[in-house]
């Protein structure tokens, strides 16, 4: 099972940022394998994202 | 398009051994199943439903209820032998094909008072999926754990909805009420993954709320008093240098003038001895001073090492005699010889050179544990001796603390005199020297020596306000290293906050991000269900100037409206509620993404003559992109129906019971 077209649609028209929305996916994908633990992963894919994207470093003057 | 390719039943209730097959025969995908009220239309459904759920939904009375073994195949066999239950689904989903098989084994018994034979199942029915490619109809997947077979259940007829694949024409109150109604919505937010953003967006919550908590057990108030410290001391310590720098220049200045005055005193006759004798104690004076430093620094040792010397006195006094008895009585070191034991051990054919015994296994055992226990305590008797020497001396340096004592208050009370007597002497000659008088001198030596002592002052004092910056700057110094360590510390920290700032940013704007698909998703399948189900209803029903439109609440219960915008759900008549109810499974099954089949029994029952070419038309236009199995009693199936789903159209298959009642065979395809 993988997400579906119908959310892959609607990521795409909400979210602008690439990486963001290649992180939500990332993230559904490992829901629909049915994560028994979920936190370890999450962190992992979260800390990918904010190490790999520069746009993250903005976050800092929030 | 996912479709049923065969339906294999053995031992069954009747369906005791047949197989239904669902090849396309034209554009439709339309199969028809006719057979007579009461000849196992219903039990067909039942059989799928019981293959897939171990349930049969639509049997009237489960309490009294037949087995679902075929009666005729247990009376066919002999007391204890087996008779195998199964119902064999296979549908074809793409490029490959899913057999869910369901088993049970019943075994035969005897009733002793009717001697009739009855069933007993063995087991509980188990489900297994086999998974094949299309290309080669070879097993190619098992799947028979509990977890696997209820997820490929759920994926293609999911249980909650199974009234939505497995359509009952005669039941159509279940398509209506609320307790459905709920589980339609659970079922297709379960189908379209709305679940899966609801999860994921309940993950990031907590998640984020976790990294909360962590910051704001991180974040405690002492770092703005550390900080506030360091800027303190830092403050004081740039104030101190400066007063140090300052103190730099005035007292080389007033050293200058003070030898100035100094020499002043020694260029006039008649005082120079008492400035030569001042210059000798001065320097007297400077010395004794040091030397009394060095005394007290010893003495604060000489504390020290005997506060401690007396408190471990017992200890040191007990561990030494102990030694001393250990060797006096030969203890230390053991009295035992090491190498002739190894010897004997070696050469264990002698005897023994103190018994003149004989050296037997036992023997050697007890000599090898003695050679042991021997290493172990020659390293205790090792360690005694080591230390028995320092231990003495201990003992010896108490015997001395009355000696050292006394020589220390003397040499204290020596330097204290010492300092005191040149003191008076300066006194003397300053006092002599600030009151000299004499009229024909040159200089005044009177002026001199007060401005002397005035500058001697101020000196004193500043050299002293020097040594005490100095002091002070060390130590604050010394604070403020420990100080940096705990900031560094703090600085660390801080970083870990800003990390966890960032993460508890991405995890926000997930959790609202999927929360916004999640809306988005959910009004849409709202609004094709609506769209959907109204535009097959309009077309089923023949009064086509009625009804105005169609609502589905939050609750995913259906509304019909007239015209005049009346909900008119409760006065539909039995042929449009069937419409509504159909139009409503087929618009589930397009919302849900898998373009499932739809099995229905009696599909026209209740339909008036009037509708009946409409539905029947619908259902066919429908069967072009879906597959449609329709239950038919031979009545149902009538004139009008025969003509829209002829045999060129649709495949036909008639059941029926065979003339002892017990099976149901195909008699026509």
């Amino acid at each position: 099972m993988s997400v579906s077209k119908k959310i892959e649609n609607g990521i795409e028209k909400l979210e602008k940022n690439e990486a963001f929305k290649e992180l939500m996916l990332q993230i559904l994908e490992e829901e629909s394998k049915g994560l028994h633990s979920f936190k370890a992963k999450y962190e992992e894919l979260i800390n990918n994202y904010i190490n790999n994207n520069v746009g993250v470093q903005n976050y800092d003057q929030d | 398009m996912i479709k049923i390719e065969k339906i294999e039943f053995k031992n069954f209730r009747q369906y005791k051994d047949i197989c239904l097959t669902f090849a396309k025969n034209s554009d439709y995908n339309l199969h028809i199943v006719r057979a007579k009220n009461g000849t196992g239309k219903t039990t067909f459904l039942n059989g799928i439903l019981w293959c897939l759920y171990d349930e049969e939904y639509y049997i009237s009375n489960k309490l009294k209820a037949l087995k679902v073994v075929n009666e005729s195949a247990i009376q066919e066999k002999n007391e204890g032998d087996i008779v195998e239950v199964s119902v064999k689904l296979t549908i074809s989903d793409e490029d490959k094909f899913l057999s869910f098989e369901r088993k049970q084994i019943f075994s035969v018994t005897l009733d002793p008072l009717t001697s009739i034979k009855k069933s007993v199942a063995t087991c509980e029915p188990t489900l297994k999926v086999l998974e094949s490619p299309k290309t080669a109809f070879v097993n190619t997947k098992v799947y028979e754990s509990e977890e696997e077979t209820q997820r490929l259940v759920k994926q293609y007829f999911d249980k909650e909805i199974y009234s939505y694949y497995f359509f009952d024409g005669e039941n159509l109150k279940n398509y209506f009420d609320k307790e459905n109604a709920g589980k339609v919505k659970s079922s297709i937010y379960s189908l379209s993954q709305v679940n899966l953003l609801s999860n994921a967006s309940k993950r990031t919550e907590v998640l984020a709320n976790d990294k909360r908590r962590e910051m704001t057990e991180k974040n405690d108030r002492q770092d703005v008093v550390i900080y506030d410290e360091i800027d303190k001391l830092k403050d004081e310590i740039e104030k101190l240098r400066m007063d140090n720098d300052q103190l730099d220049i005035a007292i080389p200045i007033l050293q200058k003038r003070i030898d100035e005055l100094n020499d002043q005193l020694i260029g006039y006759k008649p005082v120079r001895d008492n400035q030569i004798r001042r210059e000798e104690l001065d320097k007297k004076l400077k010395q004794l001073e040091k030397e009394q430093a060095e005394m007290m620094a010893k003495k604060k040792e000489f504390i020290r090492t005997y506060y401690m010397l007396f408190h471990l006195f017992p200890r040191i006094k007990a561990t030494l005699d102990m030694i001393k008895y250990k060797e006096d009585h030969g203890e230390l070191p053991p009295r035992i010889d090491k190498k002739q034991i190894e010897e004997l051990i070696h050469n264990h054919d002698a005897n023994c050179p103190m018994c003149d015994g004989e050296i037997n296994d036992h023997a050697i055992i007890h000599m090898k544990q003695l050679l042991e226990e021997l290493d172990v305590s020659s390293q205790a008797s090792n360690y005694l001796s080591s230390i028995k020497g320092g231990l003495e001396l201990a003992i010896l340096k108490c015997r001395q603390y009355e000696d050292e004592k006394k020589s220390l208050l003397e040499k204290e009370k020596y330097y204290q005199q010492e300092i005191e007597e040149t003191e008076k002497e300066l006194n003397v000659i300053s006092q002599y020297l600030s009151t000299y008088s004499d009229s024909n001198t040159v200089i005044d030596v009177s002026k001199i020596e007060k401005e002397r002592t005035q500058k001697q002052e101020e000196l004193t004092i500043k050299t002293k306000r020097q040594g005490a910056n100095e002091l002070s700057i060390k130590n604050s110094e010394e604070r403020l290293e420990i100080l940096d360590k705990e900031a560094k510390e703090m600085e660390k920290k801080a970083n870990k906050n800003k990390a966890l700032q960032k993460q508890m940013k991405v995890l926000n704007d997930l959790t609202s991000c999927f929360n916004q698909v999640k809306k988005q998703l959910m009004d849409k399948i709202k609004v094709e269900i609506e769209e959907n189900t109204w535009n097959t209803f309009k077309n089923m029903i023949w009064k086509k100037e009625t009804f105005n439109n169609l609502k589905i609440d939050e609750d995913y219960q259906m509304s019909v409206y007239n015209n005049n915008l009346n909900d008119m759900t409760g006065s539909l008549s039995a042929t449009e509620s069937m419409a509504l109810a159909y139009s409503f499974t087929l618009a589930i099954h397009e919302t849900s993404g898998k373009n499932c089949p739809l099995v229905v029994d009696s599909p026209l029952g209740r339909v008036s003559d009037d509708n009946r070419k409409n539905m029947a038309n619908e259902l066919l236009k429908i069967s072009q992109k879906k597959q449609i199995i329709l239950l038919f009693t031979s009545d149902e199936y009538s004139k009008e129906v025969a003509e829209i789903y002829d045999s060129t159209i649709a495949t036909i298959q008639d059941v029926s019971l065979t003339d002892d009642e017990q099976e149901i065979r195909k008699i026509g395809v």
